[in-house]
């Protein structure tokens, strides 16, 4: 490819390669602070490619592709490149990783365990996240969480916090740093879409992993509210939540069963930050 | 000669079943399927580890276990009904892979 960069994300590290410029200049100013990885050996490799040879200059239009791919993924516009970016290495770890359970969850940290949060995508749970970051908590990943096969522990994911539409702006009140924040992307296939760099602590601390102790299932936009969600419908939606579940076998029934035996799940509902916060602390001192 | 079918539950090696709450789940390493077991099918298995093949013999396990007949009069019919509802969960367990049908003549331990 012309243009390439390498990023270290967690346990993975990516090479991404592009017919472009602009996506790999807005990659590595998104992640100047994590780990120089120029010379290790990549994970996955995903590239940004023109459609045709003379779409590089021509409505400019970047196909995804790399290890893993999705054969009816559309072209992104070459002003989303830094989505495509983004979206393709998602897509590597979701069909390609198989080191440990990975759930569709954010996650943070504090005196040494983990609080999940999974839900559905617009669920408030990348948002908490990245507020909740902001307010003590090590950040260990928006998009993906990952449970050591062994010993249960959470492993971080700490990609660039992916904003859309309304949690631009409230992200914008609780992060005071405007650098932090990567292009606005407009019109994408999810609205409007801005990057957000994790506090550079929670990037120095991204290889250390901690056992969960309590799992969220976040709704914005509701009457607050809390509800303790069964195990057995915890384990359901989580085999739901998770891109490898059925991949690992023997190895993600273990480590589901022994996520759901050992750490209580709720759902909460909320209609403003402070109302999260509160909830997250009550529930937080009821399980450390 | 009469025959009876038998529900063989697959061996102990292929399977394993965790307790969640009241319901359990069971991983099952030949089909690497995952299935949510609720009321009565964890106690049918429970009957079968403890010997019981065919629906009369499971019927009799989880009434010695769990008293479903609490009046003694009960009609006949409704024993058949039971005994039919429980045959149509071992005919979901042999869908399901875990456990396997036999058909065999009486008195002949031999499958056809």
């Amino acid at each position: 490819m012309r243009y390439e960069c390498r990023i270290h994300v967690g346990p993975a590290i990516f090479r991404i390669g592009s017919d472009w410029a602009q996506p790999i200049e807005q990659l590595e100013a998104l992640y100047q602070s994590y780990p120089d990885c120029d010379d290790a050996i990549a994970d996955f490799t995903v590239r940004l490619e023109a459609q045709r040879f003379y779409r590089r200059w021509f409505r400019p239009s970047v196909r995804l592709s790399g290890d893993y791919m999705l054969p009816d993924a559309s072209p992104l516009p070459l002003a989303q490149g830094l989505l495509a970016a983004e979206m393709a290495m998602n897509l590597q770890m979701a069909l390609g990783w198989r080191r440990h359970l990975l759930l569709h969850a954010s996650a943070v940290e504090r005196d040494g365990k983990v609080l999940l949060m999974t839900g559905e995508s617009g669920s408030g749970k990348s948002t908490l996240s990245a507020l909740l970051a902001e307010h003590g908590w090590r950040f260990l990943g928006d998009e993906f969480a990952l449970v050591d096969l062994d010993s249960g522990d959470i492993h971080g994911f700490p990609r660039a916090i992916s904003l859309k539409n309304s949690a631009i702006d409230a992200a914008r009140d609780f992060v005071g740093d405007d650098a932090r924040f990567g292009p606005l992307l407009t019109d994408t296939p999810k609205g409007a879409i801005r990057h957000l760099q994790p506090p550079e602590t929670a990037i120095a601390a991204m290889g250390e992993a901690a056992p969960p102790a309590l799992l969220l299932y976040p709704s914005f936009g509701y009457t607050r509210a809390t509800d303790p969600v069964p195990p057995t419908e915890n384990f359901v939606r989580l085999t739901q939540a998770s891109t490898n579940y059925v991949a690992l076998g023997e190895a993600g029934f273990s480590a589901l069963v022994n996520l759901v035996q050992t750490v209580p799940a709720h759902a909460i509902d909320f209609e403003t930050t402070d109302e999260a916060l509160e909830l997250v602390e009550d529930l937080w001192a009821s399980v450390v | 000669m009469p025959q009876t079918t038998h529900y063989i539950l697959d061996p102990l090696d292929n399977w394993i079943r965790e307790t969640l709450d009241e319901m359990q789940v069971l991983y099952h390493r030949p089909s690497g399927q995952t299935h949510v077991l609720i009321e009565p099918v964890p106690q049918i298995i429970d009957a079968m580890l403890q010997g019981a093949e065919t629906p009369d013999e499971v019927m009799t396990a989880l009434n010695a276990q769990y008293d479903l007949q609490s009046e003694e009069d009960e009609p006949e019919a409704e024993n058949e009904d039971d005994l039919t509802r429980l045959t149509a969960r071992l005919d979901e367990m042999v869908a399901l892979g875990f456990v396997r049908r036999e058909v065999r003549e009486q008195g002949n331990k031999d499958a056809l």
